[in-house]
Parts: structure tokens; sequence; C-alpha cells
């Protein structure tokens, strides 16, 4: 799993049940947009993440795409993001061990 | 609020990313289209757009290149992209193998890489043997003057080739007298007497018997019997020494004597060309050596004649009244002068004969005009104006500026460079090729970093291999335009300006190599190791501070 799919998941899992336009993913990650879309997709297409058009906020707008995680992507999410921090945590206590 | 420019394209881009998305992704391609509205910042909103576009475009090549994979993408489609990608660009590349441009640029280009002549008199050597099998007088000439020319370059591999090059040009000329003419270049490899070829009185009697009216036989004959140090010391000196020469003046009256003009320059242009041609070796800057360096005869004895004994002994007659000896004695300076500017065929011969009419000009112009036959002085003064334009035409012809436009010193880079592009690039796809085959035979799944460098590499490779390709065909072509003229030409001065365009490009390797090799450059290199060495501290040091800083940072909540 790429850093950039774990920093979108890290994302979805600060308001789990939320959903979210694709441009404040894009500005909460950093991640550009040619970046954040193939990651959408592929996170759609496996049945992680599911989508839903709302209504313009204003007349003469399109109307807009959201995205939240499903059961299951919420469920690997997690599982990815734990992983990434232990990894995270295991190198921070042996760099700390090493300075000792 | 009127939207920027910025925006505006952002909205074309937006625009044309809808209009390329595949069925598939149009909706994704509609959604990232929704989003523009609310990108703060107009530039903001453009690499928004520009990054959707990328997006798109990437949708459209899975959809083109592998149909169905949109449906079944996962995480893993990329590679699959990437390999395809890869054997596309494989395949293109190996289609530049069949233009006869981009062969004979990389054959020409790489042939320049050999730093040494060893590999070319290797082949000299080869083809001397298979000439003589097959009786090709020919081939044997050309070859003899070949590992002449090498001896040229360096004299160790000269003298080593000595009785090589002696049994071909004997058994050329013994097959075909057409082609005795070949002494003449072979035995004026070196000027100084000491380094008199031992053929030379042998194979000089050959050239004179052969072509006894040709003044350039003579003229190389007599710088074996130039006085030595007759040009340091004062004009009546070296005088004296000169008339005490028996040898030299006796050939050097020959020389001024005779009725025709003949250096051979256009014989060996045309010889070079028709082995070449016959046997398939193409090397143009080896050709242009050749006729570049051919060499004619020391021009100084043409100068000392006619200044000390011809134009001195006219101004003595000119003197006593003998307008008829005096005009004798100018005529030969001036006849000569003019078969050399009309039978020469190199530019050094054009600048002699034109140094000599002006010399004459003037006073046999005179001498015509008091003997009454102004028409003669009329031409003689128009023969004089012709070697002045002669001689300002040669020199501007090697201009430094004129020089650069032919040398096409930014395409020999380009070409070589995609040499070398094609090269790294090819070592890159082996090494990747056999690292994943070997990965593959072990059945080892695992894709580590280093199994995704070489992967990443060698597709980074087959896109480079293929840039370089490009390159090297178009970069190339203007040579092989000139390349074709030059086997087309039929004169030397035609053949000398195609063969001089690939004079820089073949010659490239050998300056790099011998820069490389000098001083500034050791110079330069240890300089160069020594940033290297302070970059990498400094970046291991910044390493570890950001690491440092990293460590210390919260750890992100997981909800």
């Amino acid at each position: 799993m790429s850093q950039q799919t774990v920093a979108l998941f890290t994302e979805f899992l600060v308001q789990p049940r939320e959903w979210r336009y694709g441009y404040d993913l894009s500005r909460e990650t950093a991640l550009k947009s040619g970046t954040l879309y193939p990651i959408l997709m592929r996170l759609n297409k496996r049945g992680w993440l599911e989508t839903r058009w709302t209504a313009p906020e204003s007349p003469g707008r399109p109307p807009r795409h959201m995205y939240r995680l499903t059961a299951e992507g919420l469920h690997s999410a997690r599982e990815f993001v734990t992983a990434k921090t232990g990894r995270l945590q295991g190198r921070r206590a042996a760099y700390g061990a090493s300075r000792v | 609020m009127q939207p920027t420019l910025a925006r505006k394209i952002a909205r074309r881009v937006m625009a044309l990313a809808l209009l390329i998305s595949p069925p598939d992704s149009r909706e994704w391609a509609a959604a990232m289209a929704a989003e523009l509205d609310h990108v703060e910042g107009s530039f903001e909103a453009l690499s928004w757009s520009i990054g959707c576009f990328g997006t798109a475009l990437k949708q459209l090549c899975i959809s083109i290149l592998s149909p169905g994979a949109l449906a079944a993408e996962t995480e893993g489609s990329m590679s699959k992209l990437a390999k395809i990608s890869a054997i596309v660009l494989l395949i293109g590349s190996s289609l530049f193998l069949f233009a006869p441009t981009f062969q004979q640029g990389v054959k020409l280009t790489a042939s320049s890489w050999h730093l040494s002549d060893d590999a070319w008199l290797s082949e000299m050597r080869k083809l001397g043997a298979q000439a003589e099998a097959s009786h090709d007088a020919r081939a044997l000439a050309f070859v003899a003057m070949q590992l002449n020319d090498g001896g040229e370059s360096d004299p160790r591999i000269g003298a080593k080739d000595h009785s090589l090059r002696d049994k071909f040009a004997d058994e050329a000329v013994q097959w075909n007298a057409g082609l005795t003419w070949i002494y003449y270049p072979i035995l004026s490899r070196d000027w100084s007497p000491e380094a008199r070829d031992p053929n030379d009185a042998r194979w000089s009697a050959r050239l004179e018997a052969w072509n006894p009216n040709n003044a350039a036989v003579y003229a190389r004959e007599a710088s074996f019997y130039l006085p030595r140090g007759v040009t340091g010391v004062n004009p009546q000196a070296g005088r004296n020494l000169l008339a005490n020469s028996p040898h030299w003046l006796d050939v050097m009256a020959k020389a001024f004597s005779a009725t025709e003009y003949d250096s051979y320059v256009s014989r060996k242009s045309a010889l070079d060309l028709k082995v070449s041609e016959s046997y398939g070796i193409y090397d143009p800057a080896r050709m242009l050596r050749g006729i570049a360096f051919y060499p004619i005869f020391e021009n100084v004895n043409l100068e000392l004649y006619a200044k000390n004994f011809l134009l001195k002994s006219g101004e003595s007659l000119k003197a006593k009244g003998d307008l008829r000896g005096a005009k004798e004695e100018y005529w030969k300076v001036s006849h000569l002068a003019g078969l050399m500017q009309l039978r020469g065929d190199n530019d050094t011969e054009s600048m002699i004969a034109a140094d000599m009419q002006l010399a004459v000009g003037p006073s046999l112009e005179d001498v015509f005009r008091k003997s009454g036959d102004t028409s003669a002085a009329s031409l003689v003064a128009y023969q004089t104006e012709m070697a002045q334009q002669a001689k300002t035409r040669v020199m501007t012809k090697y201009s430094p500026a004129k020089r650069e436009a032919e040398y096409r010193p930014f395409d020999a880079w380009l070409v070589q460079s995609s040499l070398l592009g094609m090269a790294l690039s090819l070592l890159l796809i082996l090494c990747s090729g056999i690292y994943l085959m070997a990965k593959r035979v072990l059945r080892y799944q695992r894709m580590g970093g280093v199994s995704r460098l070489f992967a990443r590499g060698g597709i980074v490779a087959t896109a480079l291999l293929f840039i370089s390709a490009v390159v090297m065909y178009f970069a190339y072509s203007p040579y092989a335009t000139a390349f074709h003229v030059y086997l087309a030409g039929s004169t030397p001065r035609d053949t000398f300006e195609e063969l001089a365009k690939f004079g820089l490009l073949q010659s490239l390797p050998t300056f790099v190599f011998e820069w490389f090799l000098s001083a500034p450059f050791k110079v330069v290199f240890w300089y160069t190791v020594i940033a290297l060495g302070g970059a990498i501290i400094v970046w291991i040091l910044y390493r570890q501070i950001s690491r440092a800083f990293r460590h210390s940072a919260p750890v992100q909540p997981v909800a």
C-alpha cells in the first residue's frame, strides 16, 4: 500500500462516517488531483469506498461527488494505518534505544 | 467576478479531460470537473485541472492498451501498463534498426570510439590479404596507402607495417601500372632527409619514368636535397648554399620546366571511394584525413628556387635589357603557378600557386608591356587578379565561423550523446532483465526496494532507448545526406567539403579522451570528488537531523 493511500485512509479515519468532497480530501492530505483520484477510483473498484452525488449548493453549479469508506474499507484502512503507525513507533523505539 | 486567464485555461483543460475520458471513467471525470469551481486560487485551479487531465489520459491509455482492464483495475494495473509501454517502446526502438540512416549513424559513430588505429590497421591487413588472393590491385593500393596513413599518426605502427605496405604497393603497381602514382603519397610521408624511405630511389625512378613531365614529382624529390639550415641564414648565404647543391638545382629546374602538374589527390580520392564502396568499408573521418593531410611537397622549395634564381635572374636580364630572356625566366614561375592553380586539387596547392603568381605577376606584366605585347600584359594582369581572388576565397573559407557551421558541433554532440544513451539504456535493460529473470527462476516473489528499482529502471531504460534512437535518427540525418553526396561526388573539392562535416563528429571521442587525460581535467576531477564527498556528508547529516525531528513528532490519531 502506497504512502499516499495510507495518508488518504488516515484522513478518512478522522471522521469515518462523514461524507467528504474530493477537493477537501486533496487539501487535507496535500495530494494533487492526479494522485488522489486514481486512488479513489481504485478504492471504489475494490468496494472500499462508496460514492454519491449531492445537489448543487447554488443554482448553475454542477452536482458534487462525495466519498466515504465502506465498512470493509474502514476495516482495511484501520489495519493499514495501525500497521504503518506500529512500524513508525517501532522505528522510534529502535532509534531511541540506539541513542541510549 | 471575472474569471482569470489561468482559471479560463483550467476550464478548457478540464473540458478536454472530459472529452478524452473513456466511458468507464466518465463519471469520475465529471466528479473532478465539479470540484474545479470550489478550488481556491487560479493557479491551484490550473494545477487541479492538469492533474485531472493526466488522470483522464491515463484511463484512456489503459482502455486502449488493455480493453477491460479498467473494470478489473487493481493497484497492480499501472505495472501492467508500464510493462506494455516498455514492450511498445522496445519494439519502436527496434524498428529503427531497419532504417539505413540509423544503421549508418550507429556504425560510424561507434567506429569513432576506437581510440587507436590498431583496429583499423588490423582490418586493413585482412583486406590486403583478401585483395592479394583475388588479385585486386586497387584494393592493394588502397591498403598500402592506409597502412602508410596509419604510420603518419603513429610512427611506431608505421615502422612496424612498412614491409607489408611495400609489398602491397609493389604488387598493386605490378598488376596495374596505372597505379604507379601511389608511390607519390607513400613517399611523401616524411620530407626530412633522415626519414627518407629506403624505397625512395627505386620508387622515384619509377614515378619519373611513368610521368616524366609532372612538376609535382620533382618538387617532392627536391625536399631531400634541400641543404640544411638554408632558411635560417641570411638571404645571400642561403642562396650560396642552394647554388652549391647540384641535385637540388637539377630537380628544381625539372620542376619549373615540366609541362604537367598532378599531385594525384583526385586519383587517391577516387580510389578511396571506389574501394570503400566495393568492400563496404566506410570511415568518412579517415577518408577526410587522407585528403586533408595529403602530402603534396614542401612548398618552400618552389619559393626558394623562384625567388633566388628565376626572379633574380629575370631582374638581372631585364636590367641588362634582355627582355626576352627575362620573360622566359618569369614565365617559368607563372607557368607553374598556372598549372598548379588549374590542376591542383586542394586548397594548399591553390594558395602556393596564388603566392607564386602574385610574386611574379607584376614583373612579367612589366616585361610584356616594355616588349610592346599589351595583350599578353593584360592577360598576366588578369591572371594575377585571379590569383588574388583565389587566395582570398581560400582564406575566407577557413574563417572560424564558417568552419563551425560546417562542423556542426551541436549535431555532433547530439549524435554521440544518443549513442551513449542507447548503450546505457541497453545495459540497464539487460541488467533488469537478468535480475527479474533470476527472481522468477528462484521463485522469489517479494517486491522489495531493489526489485522495484530494477523494474522501474528497466522501464525507464526502454523510454531512454527510444528517445536516444529518435535523436540518433534525426541528428544523424544531415550527415547521411552529406555522406550520400560524398559517395556521388565527382571532384575531391566536393568530397572534401562533405567529408569535412564528419570531422568533428568522428573525432569527438578522441577530443574528450584527450581532455580527460589533460592536466586541467585532473584538477576538475579532484575538485568534483571533494564536492561530491561534501554533498554526501551534508545529505547524511540532513537525513539524520530530519529523522530525529520526525520521530519526535506525535503520531496521528487513529479512529
